[in-house]
């Protein structure tokens, strides 16, 4: 490997990681939906670099076909020399940006400050692909080779993100990175030519730069700004307030907060007695939300009646009058609020469930003597996996399965959704877990209530599919209690009996919770507590039950979307529905924003925008062209483009920039439920998938070498690409489900196999290039554009669909693109022999 | 030395300098006025447009005379940042720092409906803000009570009301958990600042018959009001009203078609 390829490769990699690092950031200053847009706007660098490739194009005079191959070193160290300057720069100013969402709607000026976020990280992105492209476009003839490199650099760029958030928290792990991009900079500059004295003080300046930077990095190192109305921001507010222990890793940043203030019991009774007052606890933030607390605990369970007094209780009462030895499951354990309620209420044998290490860290560790021991018990056991994983493949069976207000960590590391993908609350999740019920046993699943009710009317929903599928009957099988601020939902194989309804009513009402259904239950008896103007619950209720046309009906006139998710379409939180926007704007105006979900909106804005600017991008460079042809430049190439020419182009790279990134979502979000991580599923689908394509392209250079026409290999690795995802979008679910009790290195094995067919995919772009560098080389920076302004439009693009259609709907309309892109290469005309 | 001239000169700019003093005092008092003048107008579009406008359904519209008085009457321009002055009386919360937010003037209007206060009351509030909630309650009961968390907000606040005369007000800085036991108990009970539970001392402190209204979502996104209203049956003698302050009825219900 050469100087300028090793300088290529670690430019590819710096950028990527540097990307993987900047949503880490976001995630833990602000909120994902807004760290996804920011980052997709600011990726628009790399169509914006084609604009400047023509440009540059513009100056030169000398045709490609001409050119002294490895000419143009003096640009690419330019840039790659600005984006490790750009890089920390970029990073620090964004966070001194005092930007927060929430105001977006009333106030311009955070418009101002959006659009400042967007400028500042724009930079290092729009630098490093200058330097990615000039590489590329200027040697085109050698592009599959290059090209192979710069994937390669971006595959190791994503592991080695991961891997540095393994060590340490997100700071540090930027100046890495950003001293990987110095080390890119300076294998470029020393790679230039002898230079005359100017230039020799230029890289002088340059490395000077570079070194100064980074001393001052060191000296005053810039921390994520936190939004002030993170969780973790607010608490760090009450009295006495303070930060007892923070972790960070890949899969968020865990803070321990101490303060006499801090008490966490979602839902509490109103009414309950002063004997349950709450213990002292730490609240416990990831990614600086509030994600529960640890609780004092000094073995003593009669000092935990609080627990008593919430609806996540509720299972537990059930059998109050019969008691029973249980075996309980708690999913999603963190810090051990279910764990605590089952030992009060003499489970035999706990697993716990959680997928944080650094969590059951802090309570085995920091918090051993605080928490009583609690994750060290001999009737504990603790397993360090993801929830829906471990239910579906663990081999024990439950009395009580324990889901309560656990959100799963949203694959959102590398931008993924915005409306993340969650395996947990799926109608094939539910059936797992009731598979895994002793018989008598108990699902309870608690959410936080909003109004209009949406969450727990979705879960009833998925519960009653899930039945449904597993030949039950729901109307005797789920009971739903709620609070003003919680909701229980209780699924059982079997049917309630008498007694444990009895016994579940006199424990609720106690507490003055509504048991918003129970088997049996009379008109008006689920509203007496928490009175709503309009029972919306036994009118949801009744319609899901009646199934049929009536369920349908009711799914199709709800404000929000209740159907259920499924692994194919694993959103439960999407409850966005379109036809419901003009009816709140017409009904209530401006107060429709509270019941906005704005994840979905903010996706939509995402895609709007990237689609306008990529546009813009993606014709600055055509009309950059046309005046230089009309400037009566030289002639670049052998023949001027033509209409129907560039359309073709157009088409071409538009296909793959959106079916690349359509694959590798659709993989991220397939793998993360079989790889039961969403950190692994990202470093194994960002950097196997890259490498593996990587790998496909160096190929392709040595077919070309080796006298094979590029037609025929573009036209046979786009259709073999389009016929594996095919494939896979009807095969891939099924063939890993058997697959996922296997240990994890096994799987990652697998992960790997399921992408090696994919080295195709890093064929056609190169291939491209190459055969645009021959026919029509003015092209190539506008090829690049399309190709970053795709890529960008792409990842919103593909978080829609996967919405409104499914996972395989995406990986479905990936095979069209690389379908289009293999009847585009099919019809390239052979082209003129080129340069040895 | 001075010479004689210069008791001359001084008596001349003296003679210059009183009168423009007292022009320009009297240019900013107008001003003032007349920004006064400009805030109450705008009190009284925010009341037409925001708070009993028909946009709300009946039930939702504010209909208590004396609350929309106490809306009209309270300058909340006076409660909100500097900057944000020119947005008082916009129909949106506001950010008063800390991550703190005085809520728009509809949910404040509301809340204090539902609170059905009296003359003779006694009010606690528990998350002071930056006073709005407190300085409207004050002209309908006898005592605010009310307790903020943030010590500089609190602090500022207490300074704020008493600059503005509110003398039934009594600001305390601290932990609002457990209430104020020394004053309980109390007809009304704001709780603006429920994390995830309602503090069952607070329900405690509330007097027989009393009622406690609660605002529920994010500081930017309050989507519910809880009611709670104590019966003279006893401690147990509970009830809740969950109250979306929209109309948004017409969407959950079945929408209908146009």
């Amino acid at each position: 490997m050469k100087r300028r390829e090793a300088s290529l490769l670690l430019v590819s990699a710096a950028v990527l990681a540097y990307q993987v690092l900047l949503v880490r950031a976001f995630l833990i200053g602000q909120w994902h939906h807004f760290a996804y847009m920011v980052i997709s706007i600011a990726l628009l660098g790399f169509g914006a670099s084609g604009t400047l490739l023509a440009a540059l194009e513009r100056r030169r005079t000398t045709p490609v076909a001409e050119r002294v191959p490895r000419g143009g070193g003096g640009w690419f160290a330019l840039f790659a020399t600005l984006f490790a300057l750009a890089l920390p720069v970029s990073f620090a100013l964004s966070q001194k940006i005092p930007f927060d969402p929430y105001l977006i709607v009333w106030d311009r000026r955070q418009w101002l400050y959006l659009g400042c976020y967007y400028l500042v990280l724009f930079v290092p992105f729009f630098a490093a692909a200058t330097a990615i492209g000039l590489a590329l476009i200027r040697e085109p003839e050698e592009c599959p080779q290059l090209y192979a490199y710069n994937l390669a650099g971006s595959g190791a760029g994503a592991a080695l993100a991961v891997a540095l958030l393994e060590v340490a928290p997100v700071e540090p792990a930027l100046l890495a990175v950003s001293g990987l991009a110095q080390g890119a900079a300076l294998l470029a500059l020393v790679d230039l030519a002898p230079l005359g004295r100017r230039g020799r003080w230029l890289v002088v300046a340059g490395v000077a730069a570079m070194a100064g930077l980074t001393l001052l990095w060191a000296d005053h190192p810039p921390a994520v700004r936190l939004s002030q109305y993170k969780g973790l921001s607010y608490a760090l507010n009450l009295p006495e307030a303070r930060v007892v222990a923070r972790r960070s890793s890949p899969l968020g940043r865990v803070d321990v907060v101490a303060s006499p203030a801090i008490r966490e019991a979602p839902g509490l009774s109103l009414v309950s007695p002063r004997e349950a007052a709450l213990p002292p606890q730490f609240g416990l933030y990831v990614d600086a939300e509030t994600s529960g607390a640890i609780t004092r605990f000094d073995g003593d369970t009669s000092k935990l009646a609080f627990l008593d007094w919430m609806t996540t209780a509720a299972p537990y009462f059930t059998w109050q009058d019969a008691p029973r030895a249980t075996r309980v499951c708690v999913l999603g354990a963190g810090g051990g609020a279910g764990v605590l309620l089952a030992l009060r209420h003499g489970a035999q044998q706990v697993d716990a469930v959680e997928l944080d290490a650094n969590v059951i860290d802090l309570l085995r560790r920091t918090f051993r003597d605080f928490s009583g021991g609690l994750y060290d018990r001999p009737d504990l056991r603790v397993h360090r996996a993801e929830a829906r994983a471990f239910a579906q493949a663990a081999p024990g069976v439950w009395d009580v399965i324990d889901l309560s207000l656990v959100d799963s960590f949203a694959a959102t590391v590398a931008g993924v959704g915005a409306v993340g993908e969650n395996y947990l609350y799926t109608r094939e999740a539910f059936e797992a877990f009731l598979q895994h019920l002793r018989p008598g046993g108990l699902l309870a699943v608690t959410r936080w209530v909003r109004q209009p009710p949406r969450d727990e009317l979705k879960l009833f929903a998925t519960a009653a599919a899930a039945l449904e599928r597993m030949g039950l009957s729901p109307a005797d099988r789920l009971v739903l209690v709620r609070s003003w601020a919680t909701a229980t939902l209780l699924v059982k194989k079997e049917s309630f009996t008498a007694a444990e309804l009895a016994a579940l009513r006199r424990w609720a009402s106690e507490r003055l919770f509504d048991t918003a259904y129970f088997p049996g239950i009379a008109p008006g008896e689920g509203n007496r507590f928490t009175v709503l103007d309009r029972d919306h619950y036994a009118e949801a209720v009744a319609a899901i039950l009646a199934g049929g046309a009536r369920r349908e009906q009711f799914f199709r006139e709800y404000a929000f979307c209740l159907r259920p998710a499924t692994d194919d379409r694993p959103y439960f939180f999407h409850f966005f529905r379109w036809r419901a926007l003009p009816l709140m704007l017409a009904t209530v105006g401006a107060a429709w924003i509270p019941f906005v979900e704005w994840g979905y909106l903010i996706l939509v804005a995402t895609l709007a925008q990237a689609a306008l600017l990529g546009a813009l991008l993606i014709a600055a460079p055509l009309v950059l062209l046309r005046r230089r042809a009309s400037s009566g430049d030289p002639a670049p190439s052998p023949r001027p483009s033509h209409r129907g020419e560039r359309l073709q182009v157009f088409l071409y790279f538009l296909a793959l920039g959106l079916g690349y990134l359509f694959v590798e979502m659709a993989l991220i979000q397939r793998l993360v439920f079989f790889l039961a991580n969403p950190v692994y599923a990202i470093a194994v689908v960002l950097a196997g998938l890259l490498l593996v394509s990587g790998l496909g392209s160096g190929w392709a250079a040595r077919r070309l070498r080796q006298g094979s026409p590029a037609a025929r290999l573009a036209c046979f690795a786009a259709l073999g690409v389009a016929a594996t995802v095919a494939v896979y979008a009807f095969g891939l679910r099924a063939a890993l489900a058997p697959l996922l009790a296997w240990p994890l290195a096994a799987r990652m094995s697998v992960a790997f196999a399921v992408m090696l067919p994919l080295a195709a995919m890093g064929m056609p772009f190169p291939l491209g290039l190459r055969q645009l560098g021959r026919t029509q080389a003015e092209l190539l920076p506008w090829a690049w554009a399309i190709n970053g302004c795709a890529s960008v439009v792409a990842t919103s693009l593909a978080t829609l669909l996967a919405l409104g259609a499914g996972l395989a709907a995406v990986l479905l309309a990936a095979g069209a693109c690389y379908g289009v892109a293999a009847l585009l290469a099919h019809h390239w005309e052979s082209p003129p022999d080129g340069p040895a | 030395m001075r010479g004689p001239g210069s008791s001359i000169r001084k008596k001349s700019s003296s003679r210059v300098v009183v009168p423009v003093c007292f022009l320009l005092a009297a240019a900013a008092l107008l001003f003032a006025q007349a920004d006064e003048e400009t805030f109450r107008k705008r009190r009284e579009e925010m009341v037409r447009t925001q708070i009993t406008s028909l946009r709300w359904t009946s039930s939702d519209a504010v209909r208590d005379a004396r609350v929309l008085k106490a809306m009209r009457q309270t300058p909340r321009h006076r409660f909100v940042p500097q900057e944000q002055v020119p947005n008082a009386y916009e129909d949106r919360p506001l950010p008063i720092g800390y991550g703190q937010t005085i809520s728009q003037p509809y949910i404040v209007a509301k809340m204090t409906e539902l609170l059905e206060p009296k003359k003779e009351q006694r009010t606690l509030e528990i998350g002071t803000g930056s006073g709005y909630q407190a300085a409207v309650l004050s002209p309908l009961v006898a005592e605010v009570y009310t307790i903020e968390i943030i010590e500089p907000l609190g602090t500022a606040a207490r300074k704020r009301l008493a600059a503005l005369g509110y003398k039934n007000v009594e600001v305390r800085v601290g932990d609002g958990y457990y209430g104020w036991p020394e004053k309980a108990p109390f007809d009304c009970i704001v709780v603006t600042a429920a994390a995830n539970h309602i503090p069952p001392p607070l329900v405690e402190q509330l007097k027989a018959g009393g009622r406690m209204v609660i605002p529920v979502g994010n500081p930017f996104q309050v989507q519910t009001l809880v009611l709670v209203t104590k019966g003279s049956k006893g401690p147990r003698d509970i009830q809740v009203r969950s109250l979306m302050p929209v109309a948004f009825v017409p969407l959950v219900g079945g929408a209908k078609k146009n």
